[in-house]
């Protein structure tokens, strides 16, 4: 982990080049948890998912490009049950919001409010941002790390209402990848040559609860992640194994209280089959976990 | 209920003009700060006063002045000659507003300013330092009368209620009518977000051509209950025009208040005397039982002197109040016994004696002169020090029993008076626009006149209120694109919501880089929208700044929307506010 916060804290220093006048810190560490109880192959783990803000985030954006450093991935009581990887990367890219603003004002204050005025007419058409992504992945143990490079597309689309929904966000890289230690690699005889690779992953939530009768289960909601890879020119061996692909899914089934209980702030279910590369496991597991939720602090400059 | 009978509202940029910063600035030499200071602080005032763009906010002018003062060679000469404690407090107060340590030490350090700790209550009533001078300032240069009300009202008893005080300082005719109207108007809305707690007088200058029409539209339609009268800036007292004031004020029962010191602002030194109370006995002979409050009990550089001085403001309103049922004083800005010694002691005796005088004692009233009392000390600060000289029954006749029988508030409210009545029916017409559940008295009344008047306030209070653009047009953003359809609860439901149940929010569930993305765009939209319904940006953020802000913001799920709310209200400029900063230029300014 220690090898993890360097590299983050790498990144973030080629970010401070960035105007200060543009940029935002995040100095605190976030305080979500996510305690879980996995289980792959009859086998138990308790893990936490923290937000790895462990130093600082550093961010700055104009409203044509962006800069960014984040980390993240779930750590595991049990590492040899880790199905997906821990991750350090900043991005350089520009974005376009396809947003299309209200031009109809509010009602004025003192309107009546039955019945409920029609909306405004904003229409959201998702966001598109491209760019350039350097990224340090690890698996748990870190016995395989590899240092990724190339170009990637992101396209964001949280959809309110009908068929919107149902649009998934997607994000699709091509990079060149530069293996730091490479041990499952060299005990199937592979080479640990630098490879290209071809990633994409989506995720869709479509509000479940909304669409069963019940009022109680409108916090309900169903989230579903795709993962898949593909590297190229890896040789042979690693081929025969089937390594040079991945996939991996997550269906993860939620209820999000809307007044925490307790310090309880969502209960939720996952099933996950594949593996997240350089994570080798590749089980069927589920997950049972509960959200976290600490005070919040207040990280706005001058607040 | 606590009452405060003597407070202002006003901030800079609604109420002075480069003439009348003059009288401001001749109070601060008074009150002993040196001409180095004063001098600094001018340029501070004149920059915002000359401003014709959005001014910084309060902690970034006061950053900036606090680091170029400390670095001014005269001010670095006056600090030698300080003695070591006070230097050494403003050494570290300017060591703390450096570049490196920013805005987040200054909001922390002007905050412990304004912040009122009960034990610090007597060292500071005692003291008059630099840090009064910075706490002044930093609400002076509130940008709105809403900014200076909500700082007013955070420091009052949780129930307690403020009569406000407008000020017109004019040269006369129709000048600067538009930037009264305004200040008018603004101050009304404040009883909004504090209903039954907050209790608007206007204030009436002769020297404006239509004072009369501006008054009786106050008081019949905008919420005011009394009225206040300010001679030394430059009008006398009987003159035919305000004759017509007060024999409309005694025929509908209307308090006055008049400014009533040789302090205070003044037009030129000879106008002091207009405000003396010996012009007033024709007046009330006229108009017996009108009910006039002489502020700040003539001054109190007489209340600590021991005989009174026989010929002094205090000794005439004593008498006034000896022959006329209706004469009123209160103490507001009695500083003078605040040093202790003999002062304190003649103080005290003269006051215990008055409010055992059965003639006198019901009409002596609590008042502070907020926020010119920050030139001096804290506002909890002066609440407390005479909290503590007092017995609880003095105490409570001052602030509660006698405020109520000035402002004609009964305890029957089918007996109010005739303008809180109006006051009752303005809030009424108004119950949609309130930020607050009405105080007790006005609920009653107005369910007595009008029945089940719907109040549909947030627990929030105004700190999540429709009357602030930024809290509403966020409100109106996040239900037509960011809640869920089947959850979109109303306005005052919808501050207590954390951003976590925002369809944005996918933290737990997807990659770093996915949710970044969520995040981003969702910063993006709320930009979006506000600027096309005509936000502008503070001063000190741009477009790109104000996106980082949010999304940096958005990234803690358990922050709820109120607060999403507040840091709108930080980053944009609405349309309310840019009129309530700079309000239309007068008929005549050129």
């Amino acid at each position: 982990m220690i090898r993890l916060h360097c590299i983050l804290l790498v990144c973030l220093g080629l970010l401070r080049a960035e105007p200060a006048a543009r940029a935002q810190t995040v100095t605190s560490f976030d305080a979500d948890l996510a305690p879980h109880l996995l289980t792959a192959d009859r086998t138990w783990a308790p893990g936490l998912t923290p937000d790895l803000r462990l130093a600082a985030e550093h961010a700055g954006f104009s409203t044509s490009w962006f800069a960014r450093a984040e980390a993240g991935g779930p750590l595991l009581l049990d590492a040899d049950l880790a199905t997906e990887a821990l991750s350090v990367s900043g991005a350089l890219g520009i974005a376009r919001n396809f947003f299309r603003p209200s031009p109809t004002p509010p009602p004025p204050p003192g309107a009546p409010t039955a019945p409920p005025p029609p909306r405004t007419g904003a229409r959201d058409f998702g966001r598109v941002a491209a760019g350039l992504r350097l990224r340090y992945e690890t698996t748990q143990t870190f016995e395989d790390q590899n240092l990724t490079g190339g170009l990637q597309l992101t396209y964001s689309m949280r959809g309110q209402s009908g068929w919107a929904r149902l649009i998934p966000s997607v994000h699709v890289a091509a990079e060149g990848a530069l293996p730091i230690r490479a041990d499952a690699r060299k005990a199937v005889g592979a080479e640990t040559n630098g490879f290209v690779l071809l990633r994409g992953m989506a995720s869709v939530t479509p509000g479940l609860g909304a669409a069963l009768p019940p009022d109680w289960l409108d916090p309900l909601d169903l989230h579903v992640y795709v993962d898949g890879r593909w590297e190229g020119a890896t040789g042979s061996a690693w081929r025969t194994e089937g390594l040079d692909t991945a996939f991996y899914a997550a269906a993860t089934l939620l209820y999000a209280f809307r007044d925490a209980v307790g310090v309880v702030e969502q209960l939720y279910v996952r099933w996950s089959d594949g593996r997240v590369p350089p994570a080798i496991e590749a089980e069927p597991t589920w997950t049972f976990g509960v959200v976290v939720g600490l005070p919040a602090r207040d990280s706005r400059p001058g607040a | 209920m606590p009452i405060n009978v003597h407070t202002h509202v006003h901030n800079l940029a609604a109420t002075f003009t480069d003439e009348t910063l003059r009288t401001l600035l001749d109070r601060l030499l008074r009150e002993g700060y040196p001409d180095v200071l004063v001098d600094r602080v001018r340029d501070l005032l004149a920059s915002v006063l000359d401003r014709t763009e959005t001014a910084p906010q309060p902690e970034v002018l006061l950053h900036r002045w606090l680091r170029d003062t400390v670095n001014a060679p005269s001010v670095q000469t006056y600090l030698d000659s300080l003695a070591p404690s006070e230097r050494v407090q403003f050494e570290v107060l300017g060591s703390a507003l450096t570049e490196e340590i920013g805005l987040r030490a200054v909001a922390q350090v002007v905050d412990r300013v304004r912040t009122s700790l009960r034990d610090g209550a007597q060292e500071d009533a005692r003291t008059k330092d630099l840090l009064d001078l910075v706490g002044f300032l930093h609400i002076v240069l509130q940008p709105s009368i809403r900014h200076v009300t909500r700082r007013l009202m955070d420091q009052q008893p949780d129930d307690g209620m403020v009569v406000a005080l407008t000020l017109d300082i004019t040269e006369g005719g129709d000048a600067d009518r538009a930037r009264y109207e305004h200040q008018l108007r603004q101050t009304s809305e404040q009883i909004f977000d504090y209903p039954g707690r907050f209790l608007p007088f206007v204030c009436v200058n002769t020297r404006r051509a239509d004072a009369f029409v501006l008054m009786e539209r106050a008081l019949v339609a905008q919420g005011y209950v009394g009225v206040k009268l300010y001679p030394s800036l430059g009008y006398t007292v009987d003159s035919q025009a305000m004759r017509r004031v007060l024999a409309y004020c005694h025929e509908r029962d209307v308090p006055l208040l008049m400014h009533c010191s040789p302090g205070g602002f003044f037009r030129n030194p000879q106008t002091i005397h207009l405000s003396a109370p010996e012009h007033w006995r024709p007046l009330l002979e006229a108009f017996p039982g009108l009910k006039v409050c002489f502020a700040h009990f003539g001054g109190a550089d007489n209340l600590v002197q021991d005989p009174l001085p026989s010929d002094s403001w205090t000794q005439t309103i004593l008498d006034l109040m000896g022959e006329f049922d209706g004469v009123y004083t209160d103490i507001s800005y009695n500083d003078a016994p605040m040093a202790g010694g003999e002062r304190e002691a003649h103080y005290f005796t003269h006051l215990e004696r008055l409010l055992d005088d059965p003639v006198r004692r019901d009409r002596i009233l609590f008042g502070t002169d907020y926020f010119l009392i920050r030139m001096r000390l804290r506002e909890s600060s002066f609440w407390a020090y005479f909290e503590d000289r007092l017995s609880a029954e003095a105490f409570e006749r001052i602030t509660d029993a006698n405020p109520r029988r000035f402002l004609g508030l009964s305890a029957r409210p089918d007996r109010l008076s005739w303008a809180l009545d109006h006051h009752v029916r303005f809030v009424a017409d108004n119950s949609e626009r309130c930020a607050a559940r009405p105080a007790p008295w006005l609920a009653q009344a107005i369910e007595d006149r009008f029945g089940d008047v719907t109040f549909t306030v947030s627990d929030l209070g105004p700190r999540w209120s429709r009357n602030n653009q930024a809290h509403w047009h966020l409100y109106w953003f996040l239900r037509d694109n960011e809640m869920r359809l089947d959850h979109r609860p109303p306005f005052e439901e919808a501050g207590s919501l954390r951003l976590r149940t925002l369809k944005y929010w996918t933290k737990e569930h997807d990659p770093a880089s996915l949710f970044a993305a969520h995040r981003r765009a969702f910063a993006e939209r709320i930009d979006m929208q506000l600027t096309t319904w005509g936000a502008t940006y503070e001063a000190e953020y741009d477009r790109a700044q104000a996106r980082s802000a949010l999304d940096v913001f958005l990234d803690d799920g358990q922050h709820r929307v109120v607060d999403l709310g507040a840091l709108c209200d930080r980053l944009y400029l609405f349309q309310q506010e840019q009129a309530q900063r700079f309000p239309s230029p007068p008929p005549d300014a050129s």
